[in-house]
């Protein structure tokens, strides 16, 4: 069975990759709130208050939700670019201080140094794009359900 | 048997093998000579599969590949462990993706060499590197081990009892292709010397060749070196003076 660390190039940390990962995807789920405070800003702008309440104005309209959600997800997108980059410093790390390349490519399993250069950068960005998806899904629901349904456009 | 036949081999326009045909036998520790270019690194880097090359290198009949590369072991000046890898780090490198790793025969080389076991590489100096680096090449299981210039940089003690502790270690089974410029050092290491030049082999010697006038003017002569070159430079130089 593969260890973590097999996933890697050997002397690296999987756990440690693992971390930069969860990280970048932290930052990137930090940003992708950018969207809720852009939403109830513009939904606040929908009432406005009459004789001490607060109504829907006439005919106000909630933007787009493509145009709400603008770059909130775009920190995924980050994400799966330093993951590209991240495959390149694998490969790059083979040449620093000796030429293990030269082993890494006599090795019986072929398949090594693809495997230990790609199996974190591709698994980080494949994260990257099910989790833009997911938040995607849960922002458009929000977008749905919390606006008032006369205020809502077209599906998008 | 590991055979190159006709192997070619441009670095853009520049060809650094052309047509080689070699052959070595099981047992055979053989040295491999000739000046800076003259396509040692890359005859042994085309065997390895590490460069693309024309002609075909084969192994007892059969194009290399990852079914039997790993009979196939090499130790590089260049160096080809992880620096922040240990040796022991290594060892267990080796044995999971070679899985015939001579353990033994490690523990033998790690105590001769007096290598620290539990320090990266890149902590050792340059001698303990190239220690280090055919320790691991001659531990692999390999029947064919191939080294390129292993020990520049080592002293020259430590060198020679290397080849004596290497000659008790071979089983008969395994072949050593030593590419060096230490022609007189392993004189009496090789038992056949291969003298390549501009990208071809222009000798191919046993060592009933040199027994009498030693390995390094059999190469010089086959090498049609002229004893007279630097004093012929300095008059250059000097413009004939007296």
């Amino acid at each position: 069975m593969k260890k973590l660390d097999d996933l890697v190039p050997a002397g690296l940390s999987a756990r440690r990759e693992i971390g930069w990962v969860l990280a970048a995807y932290a930052l990137a789920g930090l940003w992708s709130l950018t969207f809720l405070v852009r939403y109830f800003g513009r939904r606040e702008n929908l009432f406005t208050v009459e004789a001490g309440r607060r109504v829907l104005q006439a005919g106000a309209r909630m933007e787009p939700f493509l145009e709400v959600l603008d770059g909130a997800l775009l920190g995924f997108a980050a994400a799966a670019l330093l993951m590209a980059g991240l495959a390149l410093w694998h490969l790059l790390y083979h040449y620093q201080g000796s030429r293990s390349i030269d082993l890494m490519r006599r090795l019986p399993r072929r398949s090594e140094l693809p495997v230990r250069c790609l199996a974190v950068p591709v698994a980080g960005a494949l994260g990257a794009g099910a989790l833009a998806a997911i938040l995607f899904g849960v922002y458009w629901m929000v977008y749905r359900l919390c606006t008032p349904a006369a205020a809502l456009p077209g599906p998008f | 048997m590991l055979e190159w036949i006709s192997v070619q081999k441009n670095y853009g326009t520049q060809e650094a093998l052309r047509g080689v045909d070699l052959a070595l036998g099981p047992g055979e520790i053989v040295g491999l000579f000739g000046e800076n270019g003259a396509g040692k690194t890359t005859l042994l880097k085309c065997a390895l599969g590490l460069v693309r090359h024309g002609g075909e290198v084969r192994l007892d009949g059969e194009r290399i590949t990852g079914r039997n590369v790993g009979r196939l072991s090499f130790a590089t000046v260049e160096h080809s462990f992880f620096p922040t890898l240990s040796a022991r780090a290594h060892a267990a490198f080796y044995e999971e993706q070679f899985g015939a790793f001579d353990y033994a025969r490690y523990h033998a080389l790690v105590d001769f060499f007096r290598l620290p076991e539990g320090k990266s590489a890149r902590s050792l100096s340059t001698g303990q590197k190239n220690q280090l680096e055919v320790t691991l090449a001659l531990c692999q299981g390999a029947d064919y081990i191939l080294m390129d210039e292993p020990f520049a940089g080592n002293d020259v003690f430590n060198r020679e009892d290397f080849y004596k502790l290497l000659l008790g270690l071979l089983t008969p089974r395994e072949t050593v292709l030593l590419a060096t410029h230490l022609i007189e050092e392993v004189q009496d290491f090789v038992g056949r010397a291969v003298l390549l030049r501009e990208g071809r082999v222009i000798a191919d010697l046993e060592n009933e060749a040199w027994e009498e006038t030693g390995l390094l003017q059999t190469v010089k002569s086959a090498y049609g070196y002229r004893g007279d070159r630097v004093q012929r430079a300095l008059e250059d130089a000097f413009g004939g003076e007296e």
